[in-house]
């Protein structure tokens, strides 16, 4: 135990002395401000096309009409259910003064993640855990890591965790630096503003009959999880790009063109059912708690964590596999 | 068994059908320095990558310390200290920061030992400095540090002296001396440089493509080589004609110059033959073939360098 202390030791201490996760923060700080602009120059820019800047006017309105759509004989129990939902949060946000529209520190991280959840994080993940194996290669320090009385297995879970470790450090720093920046900027307000969530999909048909809302700080956790769960997968595949390609350029490379085929993908897979068993397609996870119609029909979330945990898992055995087997040349 | 640090029974590795290394065998004693001689491509590294434990032997059996590498991995690894090619070091760290990484792969936290071993290799001075802020050099005797940290039976460089200086070459080899002379370890080196060989090393073995073709102490080995002679007389005609008769091969080397195998107690008779034939001699000198001479007689190849 404490053998592995010392190896995951170690490789944090490789990790921060490289300086990467400082270039990562350096990122986060030059985008992150600019990403609060463009939200607030969005914010303005819907305000001006209302024509009115009193948001209680017009929140009000949208729940008459929709009360009077209750009303409507042959609209279905489904139907006005959800109604009876959508007129319950906007209430809520009249009863307690909320602008629905205006971003706060938690409306904006969330989007942010929402946002990124499918590139930006895999990409700042994938750039901290590529080169955990393969720099050892083209250093030649593997030839030192490997000649100690240390079993290899061993060395490499301290190399894999080391790798989850950091990726778990990413995600927090992503919302940590999102929170505080649009804090700043806009303010701290927003945490108990309900946010509606439990859509279902069937045969691509919006089942609204499970919809409730929860407080947004909830609907932001569960947000985080999400993209700590895709950064998991991230890590767990760039490990094995890693461990089986020698060079740092190239297997960055790879996971780089592995991404973003998937989210080219993800517009071709309504007509090939193949694209939904590569991983990439499915990291954006958030759309199926956010209600969003999920591009690849019959997709559900559970399915989306399986394939993504399957090749987590694949990725974690023939990293193992490899590395104990080969010959260091 | 006891008194080897290092046993080698029948190393074999291929890759594919081809045969690299073809049964290999060797043994290093407690306390000698070892040479490991071949042209480069011969196999050398192969075979330490295989000592080390970075490769896995087609065939054989490789101990340290008694310690078998493949079933007693640990123990085996325990007991060795090694620089393969380079010193490999993380050049974003201090040299410190690099011992203290290895050290705490060991388990050794006595920090004390840790500076013993710096002061013992000369870095105390830059020990706190980025590795990539160093000369070869320094990194070659920190690389040297960090295979001693685990007080090892036995050390093996692979090279040690490639792209150092001749004032950084006979540093290291003072300081190999010194090390094994306190420290009671054996020390492998491999070399291509018969001559570096010849001044560091109490045992030779050769290697030539994949095989073992000599195993002997370096004084056997010099003993071995054969003495020759060069004269330089006024009639190289006539002196060959006289010298026939007392020695096997003689072979003119210039006008004025011939050379034979020869052994020392013959030189005065042959001075009289000379002088009785009315040949003037200029110059007559006993060589030792050199090291490099032997290898070719060996291999019957020149090497490259």
């Amino acid at each position: 135990m404490t053998e592995l202390y010392n190896l995951l030791y170690n490789e944090s201490e490789k990790i921060i002395k490289k300086k990467k996760l400082l270039v990562l923060i350096g990122i986060l700080i030059i985008l992150i401000p600019l990403f609060v602009y463009a939200s607030e120059r969005q914010y303005s820019a819907a305000v001006k096309i209302l024509g009115t800047d009193d948001w209680r006017v017009s929140l009000q309105k949208e729940i008459l009409e929709d009360q009077s759509r209750m009303q409507n004989v042959g609209r279905s129990e489904e139907w006005k259910k959800w109604l009876e939902i959508k007129i319950k949060q906007q209430q809520y946000y009249l009863d307690n003064d909320i602008n629905p529209n205006e971003p706060g520190a938690p409306t904006f991280t969330r989007t942010f993640i929402e946002n990124a959840v499918s590139l930006f994080i895999p990409l700042l993940v994938m750039v901290v855990s590529i080169d955990i194996v393969s720099s050892e290669r083209s250093d030649g320090t593997i030839k030192a890591l490997l000649t100690r009385p240390i079993n290899r297995w061993k060395i490499l879970l301290s190399k894999y965790l080391a790798v989850l470790l950091f990726s778990a450090v990413v995600v927090f720093l992503v919302c940590f630096l999102s929170i505080l920046i649009s804090g700043i900027f806009f303010s701290f307000r927003g945490w108990e503003a309900p946010i509606l969530t439990g859509f279902k999909f069937d045969n691509g048909q919006l089942i609204t009959s499970d919809v409730t809302t929860i407080p947004q700080w909830l609907y932001l956790l569960r947000v985080i999880g999400i993209a700590w769960f895709v950064s998991i997968c991230i890590s767990s595949i760039s490990f094995m790009v890693s461990v089986i390609v020698r060079n740092t350029a190239a297997a960055m490379g790879i996971m780089l063109a592995a991404l973003i085929a998937g989210s080219i993908l993800v517009g071709f897979a309504s007509t090939w059912e193949g694209a939904k068993y590569i991983f990439s397609v499915h990291l954006q996870l958030t759309d199926y708690i956010s209600g969003q119609m999920p591009m690849i029909s019959d997709v559900t979330l559970g399915y989306a964590i399986l394939i993504l945990s399957l090749w987590s898992i694949a990725a974690v055995f023939i990293s193992f596999y490899t590395f104990i087997k080969q010959d260091i040349l | 068994m006891e008194n080897n640090t290092l046993v080698v029974k029948n190393l074999s590795k291929s890759f594919g059908n081809r045969k690299i290394i073809d049964d290999v065998s060797f043994e290093v004693n407690k306390g000698e320095i070892f040479g490991f001689l071949g042209p480069n491509g011969a196999g050398k590294t192969t075979i330490i990558r295989m000592l080390v434990g970075l490769i896995k032997p087609t065939e054989g059996k490789i101990y340290i310390s008694g310690f078998d590498v493949r079933k007693d991995y640990k123990k085996a690894m325990s007991r060795l200290g090694c620089i393969v090619e380079n010193p490999e070091l993380y050049s974003f760290l201090t040299g410190w920061e690099n011992l203290m990484q290895f050290a705490r792969m060991i388990g050794l936290n006595d920090e004390n030992k840790i500076l013993e071993i710096v002061n013992l290799v000369k870095l105390d001075q830059r020990i706190h400095d980025k590795v990539k802020t160093y000369s070869l050099g320094m990194k070659q005797r920190l690389g040297i540090a960090q295979a001693l940290l685990n007080d090892p039976d036995l050390l093996i460089l692979d090279e040690p002296t490639n792209g150092l200086d001749p004032a950084g070459i006979r540093e290291l080899r003072d300081f190999i001396k010194r090390i094994v002379k306190f420290r009671n370890m054996s020390v492998f080196i491999s070399s291509h440089l018969l001559s570096e060989i010849e001044m560091m090393c109490d045992t030779v073995a050769i290697i030539h493509k994949g095989k073992l073709i000599k195993q002997s102490p370096v004084s056997d080995l010099l003993e071995e080589t054969q003495k020759v002679s060069v004269w330089e007389i006024s009639d190289v005609n006539k002196g060959i004609e006289l010298l026939k008769k007392v020695s096997r091969n003689v072979i003119q080397i210039s006008d004025t110059t011939l050379k034979c195998e020869i052994g020392k107690n013959e030189i005065p008779e042959i001075i009289n033959m000379l002088i009785n034939n009315d040949i003037l001699i200029y110059n007559a000198s006993v060589v030792q073939e050199s090291l490099e001479d032997l290898f070719i007689r060996f291999t019957g190849e020149e090497t490259n360098d």
